[in-house]
């Protein structure tokens, strides 16, 4: 089975296409809100509406946001358990190692298909010590106290038209809460995908990981191959508290025709540890930029992000580091390619307010354009308020050299695999802080985008 | 070398370009935003022909309480193969009023090219400020001292 065909499956919702005041209340309604959700909806969607498209990033203008389905409703509500996953859905969950992977290495699951979460599970043990790992629609259901006094703290409504659509629209997404001092030790997955044509996926996830505890999440995206373009404008709200570590991994492999716009930023206090890994492969045009606002002194944030642009494709990717408090530090490394016509833009800041003194920041993008029709770019803003910091920016973009290339083939390598080998080495310094698992999966990934680009 | 030197508050535009194969290019700027002020500085270097090698840096020192802006673009159009091109920028902030913002950035259309840059941000090294100061030098010549072999 391919994951680039549809899944064949029931739907018992299609909204209109479109978005109007009308399909929010019927969103809100259909999912038996509370009230101050409806609210919060309407409002971004105002907000939404107010403001103009960014003339900023990539091109954008393929996507009609008028023809997209806002809410899509898989008739299938959530499965706990792996038996009553309906056949064509667990095919696709079983081509991207879902099942197999939760029973070896994943401390929890939750996989969506368009608006809705179908299947999730989470270990006994940890549902013992409170951790919470829930769709974000069951979490308001349960816990609406932690939701209201968490969403849209981060990531507000008006932060961006796409953040305020999603506020307007969410569906689905994930809810992580670790209590106190918990250490979750396997990491928890979610899978989202997209599977129905011209479909807008407006996930929202929020993490709450409390004092001295730690977390490692990470997801993973795939859609079929449809001919008109789709949306997907998750908003992702870490909050890493006192001491506590976060570590959040993506892989993006989105269908060529998806426009991935996501705004994912985390809170970090007081010597609490947040953690980037972002795989961007897919999509026709991703703009994300995760960022960490440091706020509490010795606060710590990384970013590691490999991108991958192929034909057709922009990856204006990069990530924002915000200093507020002393003694913070962070660290960005972006690796990007470019081939066969692709785009790769590093777009960044870092910002280190007055009075995080002590604060340290380097940055270092490297990129590797392979051929002649593909572009690389770097747009980095570095903002000092502050004195006593130290700020390092560096950034080199070069090709795959003839020198690397005739030594490797004077030991046997063919070009491909001598050129592939030296891509596998200029990604190692990221590959090597990922998972292994998700490093053998990006891998294979560079490798077969590599091998279609061939003849 | 000549350096182009800005020393008053206001708003350049610098543009340079490399239009015939082969050419060389260095240029050195000074910032030196000591006088209170706003400072904005836009460097764009094209790359536009075959083979040509281009080198920035910029330093600059920020201090009571001015604003500086500076950007650097290096261009590699897609005729432009074989370029080298590299911009470095330096820059000290003097005092907690002050503020700087880099802004180092590359487009490039060109694949076979070797291009870069690096920029950093921080205040005078306290190590050079104590050993000046051990051999009996006040701390306001000191710091002068610091900040003028810096820019040179």
């Amino acid at each position: 089975m391919d994951i680039s065909k549809a899944d064949k499956i029931d739907y018992s919702y299609i909204g209109e296409r479109g978005l109007g005041e009308e399909l929010i209340r019927e969103i809100s309604i259909m999912k038996k809100e509370p009230k101050w959700m409806l609210e919060k909806r309407l409002a971004a969607y105002r907000i939404y509406l107010s403001k103009p498209i960014p003339k900023w990033g990539g091109d954008i203008s393929p996507l009609h946001f008028e023809n997209i389905y806002y809410y899509l409703k898989p008739a299938i509500t959530e499965k706990k358990s792996w038996n009553e996953v309906p056949k064509s859905v667990k095919n696709t969950f079983e081509k991207i190692g879902v099942p197999q992977a939760e029973r070896k290495m994943l401390a929890g699951v939750k996989g969506q298909y368009d608006s809705e979460v179908i299947y999730g599970s989470l270990k006994e043990n940890l549902t013992k010590k409170g951790v919470l790992f829930l769709s974000m629609d069951e979490a308001l259901k349960l816990y609406p106290k932690i939701i209201k006094e968490y969403f849209g703290t981060v990531v507000p409504a008006g932060d961006n038209k796409l953040a305020a659509l999603n506020t307007a629209v969410w569906s689905g997404g994930s809810f992580v809460y670790v209590p106190k001092g918990v250490d979750v030790g396997l990491p928890l997955q979610a899978y989202f995908r997209i599977n129905s044509e011209s479909a807008g996926q407006f996930e929202r996830t929020l993490i709450v990981v409390e004092e001295g505890a730690s977390v490692h999440y990470i997801e993973g995206c795939s859609a079929p191959s449809f001919s008109s373009a789709s949306l997907h404008a998750a908003v992702v709200e870490v909050i890493v508290k006192k001491k506590a570590k976060v570590a959040y991994t993506t892989v993006q492999n989105w269908y060529k025709n998806i426009y991935n716009l996501v705004t994912k930023r985390a809170w970090v206090e007081e010597e609490g540890e947040m953690r980037w890994v972002d795989g961007n492969l897919g999509s026709a045009l991703t703009m994300k930029y995760p960022s960490c606002v440091l706020a509490g002194k010795g606060a710590k944030a990384e970013m590691l992000s490999i991108a991958w642009a192929g034909k057709g494709q922009h990856q204006d990717t990069g990530a924002k580091m915000i200093h507020l408090a002393p003694n913070t530090t962070s660290q960005i490394i972006s690796k990007s390619i470019s081939k066969s016509g692709g785009r790769t833009s590093y777009r960044g800041m870092v910002q280190i307010n007055r009075g995080a003194i002590g604060a340290r920041s380097k940055v270092v993008c490297d990129a590797l354009i392979l051929d002649e029709q593909s572009r690389s770019d770097t747009y980095p803003v570095n903002k000092v308020f502050e004195d006593d910091v130290i700020l390092e920016h560096e950034a080199v973009v070069s090709k795959v050299s003839e020198e690397q290339l005739n030594y490797l083939m004077s030991r046997g390598l063919s070009e491909h695999e001598a050129e592939a080998m030296v891509v596998n080495g200029f990604l190692e310094p990221v590959m090597k802080e990922v998972p292994m698992e998700y490093a053998v999966e990006m891998n294979r990934l560079v490798g077969l985008e590599m091998e279609g680009s061939i003849g | 070398m000549d350096k182009y030197i800005v020393n008053k508050p206001g708003k350049q535009e610098i543009e340079l370009r490399l239009n015939n194969e082969g050419e060389r290019l260095e240029w050195i700027g000074i910032v030196d935003a000591r006088v209170k002020g706003e400072y904005e500085l836009n460097i764009t270097m094209s790359h536009v022909i075959l083979n040509t090698f281009g080198r920035i840096l910029l330093k600059g020192v920020v201090g009571n309480g001015s604003i500086v802006k500076v950007k650097g673009l290096i261009k590699i159009e897609k005729l432009a193969q074989e370029s080298d091109s590299f911009l470095t920028m330096k820059f000290l902030l003097l005092d907690k009023k002050s503020a700087v913002t880099i802004i180092p950035e590359l487009e490039i259309e060109a694949d076979s090219v070797k291009v870069g840059h690096s920029a950093s941000v921080g205040k005078i090294d306290e190590e050079q400020l104590l050993y000046l100061k051990s051999r009996g030098v006040g701390q306001n010549e000191a710091k002068t001292m610091i900040i003028n072999s810096f820019m040179n």
